[in-house]
């Protein structure tokens, strides 16, 4: 399976992945339009600093996703390429994926009165936030075919972010 | 090995569904008592308004299918531990290896007189929201017993309905006999936060209110009395008084009890090889250790999952569940609220602050965060949800998370 990566020592906060994925998600796909559209398109991953470190956060689509087991109307489901998505038409509002997610990557669309997360750009080859990262601080990799030395390397993060 | 399981709802579902990910070859058979497919039973009260149909809020497929599981309708009057068998009303038996009670909670029912017959419905069921909402059509007040979260989502779902219709708004209160509603769900803060919204939408609410009685004609309801001698006008009452634990048919089986069947960290009751999970199960509070009985979906499910594990053989602890773990909107007001949010003591610290984006409420003990109230403003709770739930301590970014300006990065950067 195909993972997005994070490598935060490459990230320069420039936040081009937070605009393509809103562009992504946008009604007609390109910056102008979006731009112009109202409600404006919302983002589903947050270039947050810290001490000391920068760097995208990203739905993981963890293999025991706390937003899915949160999901209390059936809206949540994992695809057969084991993305975690929405029935949109499920979603009531509950905010409980919102509760549950440990990276604090899904918000409320206050509009349509729905929950937003990441939908790793399903119809894509490569995620919109990956192809416009300039540093690739966002990469995809597939875990399964990599040496073990790189994994361990580039997993470091991911392993973190599971044990928060 | 034959699986038994009681109970078709979240936490039989999911060990039914982890068992057969465990064990490809075991007998397990679900026993439910409702005929229709597995639905959502936080959804119920959507149905009330019509927010939902009774389609809408079943499981989008049988979470059963293809997985080579038996399933059984029938209600469980008994079980025999030594024999090792279910004893069902319709006669038949069931031998079982290893057996998981799920049975959930039913509707408690406060001991008022005039509670019994016509008028007043209980909210529990996908049944019980059917009979309110088609009960409710006709009806130009409506009481509701209880202010709880279920209890006010219900006597706005009875509001919305007629406004909704366009005839005149129908006359809804609750009766809530403690000083606030959402009593343990939300801070009193929080609550009265909520409670102003809840009247902003035309909801009466009386707290501090015992009902003394229900008064009735000879055919129908005609309102609710409370211990101060008022009279509340009432064409239908709903009672969400709260759940208790179905362990009435368990009560000579040896079964260990108490409000529910006892459970030790392996979700096992006093008889090897029986279980317990979800609503029905007494466990232990994770951040206090005391014994409680949960009530909510993701504990259920969660405790599903860890009883399944241990039945197909794997030794899975289960170190509690979070009493409180709640997120709703409610009368446009959204909230989560998570883990001690009314702590007794003085050891704890509090900070709060409220401001246009709404309110949030945090407490710690020491170098951990032990409860989360956040209101209108939503973004990133999920991370305290986490510090919360994990116990992580949180020392070296105390100052941020104190401010409710933690994000994921920090966690990193420790």
């Amino acid at each position: 399976m195909n993972q997005i990566f994070v490598k935060p020592e490459k990230c320069m906060g420039c936040r081009s992945c937070e605009i393509a994925c809103a562009v992504q998600h946008s009604k007609d796909k390109n910056l102008f339009s979006a731009m112009l559209q109202s409600p404006p398109p919302m983002k589903r991953l947050f270039v947050e600093a810290a001490d000391g470190i920068r760097m995208p956060v990203v739905c993981r689509h963890c293999e025991d996703a706390p937003c899915l087991n949160a999901c209390i109307s059936g809206c949540l489901y994992r695809d057969d390429k084991k993305f975690v998505r929405r029935r949109k038409e499920r979603c009531i509002g509950c905010w409980s994926c919102v509760m549950a997610c440990p990276f604090g990557v899904i918000s409320r669309d206050k509009e349509k009165h729905i929950a937003v997360k990441c939908d790793r750009c399903h119809k894509l080859d490569v995620p919109a936030c990956v192809s416009a990262c300039p540093t690739r601080a966002l990469v995809l990799a597939d875990v399964d075919r990599m040496a073990k030395e790189k994994r361990q390397r580039l997993v470091l993060v991911e392993t973190q972010a599971v044990t928060l | 090995m034959r699986y038994v399981i009681i109970g078709g709802s979240v936490a039989g579902l999911t060990a039914a569904k982890t068992i057969r990910e465990n064990d490809s070859s075991g007998d397990i058979t679900v026993i439910s008592g409702e005929k229709s497919r597995p639905y959502y039973r936080p959804l119920i009260p959507l149905l009330i308004a019509g927010q939902k149909s009774e389609d809408e809020i079943l499981y989008p497929e049988d979470p059963l299918e293809g997985k080579n599981i038996a399933s059984v309708l029938g209600t469980v009057v008994g079980v025999n531990v030594k024999k090792k068998k279910v004893l069902l009303a319709s006669g038949e038996r069931l031998s079982f290896d290893s057996l998981l009670i799920a049975t959930g909670g039913a509707a408690l029912k406060p001991p008022i007189p005039g509670l019994e017959g016509k008028g007043v419905y209980p909210l529990r069921s996908m049944a019980n929201a059917v009979q309110i909402r088609d009960a409710a059509a006709s009806a130009k007040s409506a009481a509701v017993i209880g202010g709880g979260l279920v209890g006010i989502k219900a006597a706005l779902a009875l509001r919305e309905q007629v406004t909704s219709s366009g005839r005149a708004p129908r006359e809804v209160t609750v009766i809530e006999m403690l000083p606030e509603i959402l009593n343990g769900r939300l801070d009193r803060r929080g609550a009265a936060i909520v409670r102003a919204a809840v009247e902003r939408k035309g909801v009466t609410i009386l707290t501090g209110q015992a009902v003394s009685g229900i008064m009735r004609t000879q055919s129908a309801v005609s309102g609710v009395k409370v211990r101060s001698g008022r009279m509340i006008k009432a064409d239908l009452v709903v009672v969400a008084a709260g759940v208790k634990p179905n362990v009435a048919y368990l009560k000579r089986s040896g079964i260990g009890t108490n409000k529910g069947v006892l459970v030790n960290e392996s979700l096992e009751t006093n008889i090897p090889g029986i279980y317990a999970a979800g609503d029905v199960a007494e466990g232990r509070d994770l951040l206090t250790g005391a014994k409680a009985v949960s009530g909510l979906w993701i504990n259920a499910l969660e405790m599903g999952r860890a009883a399944g594990m241990n039945m197909a053989g794997g030794n899975v602890k289960y170190p509690g569940f979070l009493s409180v773990m709640n997120a709703a909107e409610i009368a446009g007001v959204p909230f989560i609220s998570v883990g001690l949010i009314e702590p007794k003591g003085g050891r704890y610290e509090t900070v709060s602050r409220e401001d246009e984006n709404g309110y949030w409420m945090l407490v710690l003990d020491g170098d951990f965060l032990i409860g989360a109230v956040f209101i209108g403003d939503l973004q990133r709770a999920g991370i305290y949800t986490s510090l919360i739930k994990n116990r992580i301590p949180i020392s070296k970014v105390k100052n941020k998370v104190m401010k409710r300006s933690a994000v994921y990065a920090d966690y990193l950067s420790q």
